[in-house]
């Protein structure tokens, strides 16, 4: 369910770029600080706009250091851990252990994975018993969403839900209706472009998919020449959604990567997810 | 034989409570005088009488079902306002008459929840049951064409923001498929490069 949410690169600004990569290599040295060298392969893009979206809601006074990476020789600009931030590294194990969890409930056990980061999962979820209550939470309403409910936005609604709770947790006294808004239609975005990702495999394997149950459709294909137009409705909704609610958010100077991202980023990916061009960027760290 | 009360009082549809009361009343008057006539016209008289009062009972109790009906609507209406979506939600659910009006309020409760699937859905069913009402059309193209609140006004739109033109802005005004894609190619042949330990392009 990551790497969703991503900036526009194209249409970015450099200073916004390399803040965004700051904020990226940030959040997988605090991850290396906090869990461990493994857990750093859980860093994911999704994440990181996260990051910069609450440290740019909280205006947080952040230090950037210059550091290397294991991956390049090169010393670059790297956010300083915050607190936040360290709360954020946890909440990520602690989704990746839902993601493990769901995908154990699917048939799929994915054992080196789980056993990469199944204690690293644990400490997070005991250091951050908030985000594990949501994510157990979260889990249990889905499994009971695939059994028993009927309508395509009722499928998105447990997970929509968790991230709306989970915007409110981090945003703290700085939360508020349009920040809650934004968490679950961001929520309810990664949902749908997930399903719509892995609808063929989800086919293949006899997996729950929201746009199976509601559209019946045999493939991805079929599904995009009968519903296209249904699906980009949805889409263009929630975006237009997070709009409407992210006009009345103030934030401090991570103010470029996030409307980047917000305006151009999430329709970009949804395109290249409809038109199934797996964006080569997207597969390369940064 | 079944008389539609609004017509045997004289009054329109629309009449208010009271316009049906005095209707009634200056009928009642003039049956009433007509009554003790002896022959045809007497008796004639205290048939439409009795179906008066039929009519009158028919009618306010139409009208009143109808101000209930209203009441309900205006009440969820202002819950929606206020953005109180769960409970609008459960001022619909004990609704039980579920007409036209209750499919557009339902879609209205879903496109303030974020469920917009279900919020088109159910204005598609309003439209199917009423055809000719001007409003749900109305919402409905204002929605599918992405206004921010379908019910109400236009949105207003963004000014730029955080150096970033609008969406609608920045597309009229590169050209994507391009510039945007070389680009696009060489920062990705950037990051490939950088992770190899070279470097394509020099700033970044």
């Amino acid at each position: 369910m990551f790497g969703y949410i991503l900036p526009d690169k194209p249409n970015m600004y450099m200073k916004d770029y390399v803040l965004f990569r700051a904020y990226y290599c940030g959040l997988c040295h605090a991850t290396k600080g906090e869990c461990g060298q493994v857990a750093r392969f859980s860093v994911n893009y999704d994440m990181t706009f996260i990051s910069l979206f609450f440290h740019g809601l909280h205006k947080v006074n952040t230090q950037v250091v210059q550091k290397r990476c294991i991956l390049n020789p090169k010393k670059r600009p790297v956010i300083a851990a915050t607190p936040l931030m360290t709360e954020l590294v946890r909440l990520n194990l602690v989704l990746l252990g839902m993601k493990l969890e769901d995908d154990k409930a699917d048939g799929e056990p994915r054992l080196l994975h789980r056993m990469a980061f199944s204690r690293r999962v644990k400490k997070a979820r005991k250091k951050s018993p908030a985000f594990a209550a949501l994510a157990d939470e979260c889990h249990a309403r889905q499994l009971e969403e695939e059994r028993s409910g009927v309508s395509l936005d009722g499928a998105a609604e447990p997970f929509a839900d968790m991230m709306r709770k989970v915007f409110a947790l981090l945003a703290g006294e700085k939360n508020s209706p349009e920040v809650e808004k934004i968490g679950y239609l961001l929520g309810k975005y990664v949902y749908f472009t997930d399903a719509l990702d892995d609808y063929d495999e989800d086919v293949k394997k006899g997996r729950f998919n929201a746009f199976r149950r509601t559209f019946g459709a045999e493939s991805y294909a079929a599904l995009k020449e009968a519903h296209e137009e249904d699906i980009r409705f949805i889409a263009e909704e929630i975006v237009r959604g997070v709009e409407e609610a992210y006009r009345n958010v103030e934030l401090g100077d991570t103010e470029g990567v996030v409307t980047n991202t917000l305006w151009y980023g999430l329709r970009w990916r949804l395109d290249t997810v409809l038109k199934k061009e797996k964006g080569k960027c997207i597969k390369i760290r940064l | 034989m079944y008389k539609d009360p609004f017509v045997v009082l004289g009054v329109s549809r629309d009449a208010t409570q009271a316009e049906v009361q005095t209707a009634y009343e200056r009928l009642r008057e003039e049956y009433r005088a007509e009554i003790h006539i002896e022959g045809d016209d007497g008796k004639k008289a205290a048939k439409k009488l009795s179906e008066l009062e039929e009519a009158y009972r028919a009618a306010m109790e139409e009208l009143s079902k109808g101000a209930e009906v209203h009441g309900v609507y205006d009440h969820i209406a202002s819950l929606l306002k206020s953005k109180r979506y769960d409970e609008a939600q459960s001022a619909l659910d004990k609704v039980s008459d579920r007409g036209a009006e209750w499919h557009y309020y339902q879609s209205a409760v879903y496109h303030g929840k974020g469920w917009y699937y279900e919020a088109k859905a159910q204005l598609d069913m309003a439209i199917s049951m009423d055809p000719d009402n001007q409003k749900y059309k109305d919402t409905l193209e204002r929605m599918k064409t992405h206004a921010a609140d379908p019910m109400g006004a236009a949105g207003a739109s963004d000014a730029p923001r955080g150096g970033y033109d609008t969406y609608e802005n920045m597309q009229r005004n590169t050209r994507r498929g391009t510039a945007g894609d070389c680009c696009a190619s060489l920062i990705c042949a950037d990051c490939c490069c950088e992770c190899m330990g070279g470097d394509l392009i020099r700033c970044c």
